[in-house]
């Protein structure tokens, strides 16, 4: 099940990538910089292993994937507080016990920079 | 000249186009006035049974369909079209969710217009279709007895994306260790409120309920359509 799911993510990121590239009339890409919340259930081993097979034959080719993990982050609905939520705490706020938050963060994968090189 | 390597800021979240892609198809319904419903569930937690049930007492007011989603066969298809309710099979093709588009063809497929109320029978799997927002107006998540009640800790975005939770199987309660007070409590954590209906799609249990709320939501999404 991970597998294919760790597909669809690399050609979404893929594509924009292309995209980005393209409109800026780019001759190469030397690398791009993935952005992955830990709350996605994506594993960047995954991404990396496909990165190659999903660029073959674009302006991608040969160009490096580098993938940062996103902490998750949460403001609490009653009180406020931005916390990181773990298991220690049953994912609740630490600060009031709170069980309604919003998380701000960690929950995306966001395609952050495309390096290009323009001759 | 020298080849120069630029730095563009992109930050865009992949899911950026299906996200659009379901706001789009959600307007697009309103305007047709049909109420379309995602329910999952991980494998065998009963999802078509649990439909054929509730599709049963909802097509005595309303004209209901069901699209079935699987990464291949058309069984479930089958059942409803022996049932008599209007169905078509979409195929995932190996993806194990349904993103925004693929939603969209099925609608046209099976003509959504013609319809007040709309299920998407989503792929089996407690993990990627919570991540795609499919266009529905309420996701529906079914967890059955069998599976235990500590699964909203394991799969929290699923039950945090969920408008109501549906805990089918419960007439198999007294042979598992598993306990409606444990499991309301750990759906509440993730989603504060959200209504909870114990069912057995099959003795019937609690469909009725089930079925009256799903009605009541009709309507009130009805009455905002201005159809």
């Amino acid at each position: 099940m991970t597998s294919m799911h760790e597909m669809s993510t690399v050609l979404r990121f893929c594509n924009l990538a292309i995209e980005t590239a393209t409109e800026q009339k780019a001759r190469g890409v030397e690398e791009i910089v993935v952005e992955v919340g830990e709350m996605t259930d994506i594993l960047p081993a995954y991404l990396y292993k496909y990165y190659p097979a999903a660029t073959k034959g674009t302006i991608l080719e040969g160009s490096t994937l580098t993938v940062e993990k996103v902490p998750v982050k949460a403001e609490c609905a009653d009180c406020g507080t931005v916390f990181h939520p773990d298991r220690e705490h049953d994912y609740k706020c630490p600060a009031c016990g709170g069980v309604r938050a919003h998380v701000l963060a960690g929950r995306s994968v966001n395609l952050r920079e495309v390096r290009v090189i323009k001759s | 000249m020298r080849d120069q390597v630029r730095i563009l800021e992109v930050k865009k979240t992949i899911l950026e186009d299906n996200d659009a892609d379901a706001a789009v198809l959600k307007e697009h319904l309103k305007e047709e006035g049909t109420f379309y419903i995602n329910v999952m569930s991980s494998p065998g937690a009963g999802k078509t049974s649990t439909l054929l049930k509730v599709t049963g007492i909802l097509q005595e007011d309303l004209k209901v369909g069901v699209m079935e989603a699987d990464i291949d066969s058309d069984v479930d298809a089958v059942t409803m079209e022996e049932h008599g309710i209007p169905s078509v099979q979409l195929h995932t093709c190996g993806m194990c969710h349904l993103d925004a588009d693929m939603s969209r063809q099925g609608l046209r497929l099976i003509g959504s217009q013609n319809f007040d109320v709309i299920f998407l029978e989503n792929v089996g799997n407690l993990v990627c279709p919570a991540e795609f927002d499919t266009g529905a107006h309420m996701n529906l998540v079914i967890l059955s007895v069998p599976e235990g009640d500590d699964k909203p800790l394991k799969y929290p975005l699923m039950f945090e994306k969920a408008d109501a939770v549906v805990i089918n199987k419960i007439d198999a309660a007294p042979a598992f260790d598993f306990s409606l007070d444990r499991v309301q409590k750990h759906i509440h954590a993730r989603h504060a409120g959200i209504p909870i209906f114990p069912v057995s799609a099959r003795t019937g249990e609690g469909i009725e309920a089930l079925a009256e709320f799903i009605f009541r939501e009709y309507i009130s999404y009805e009455g905002g359509c201005g159809k």
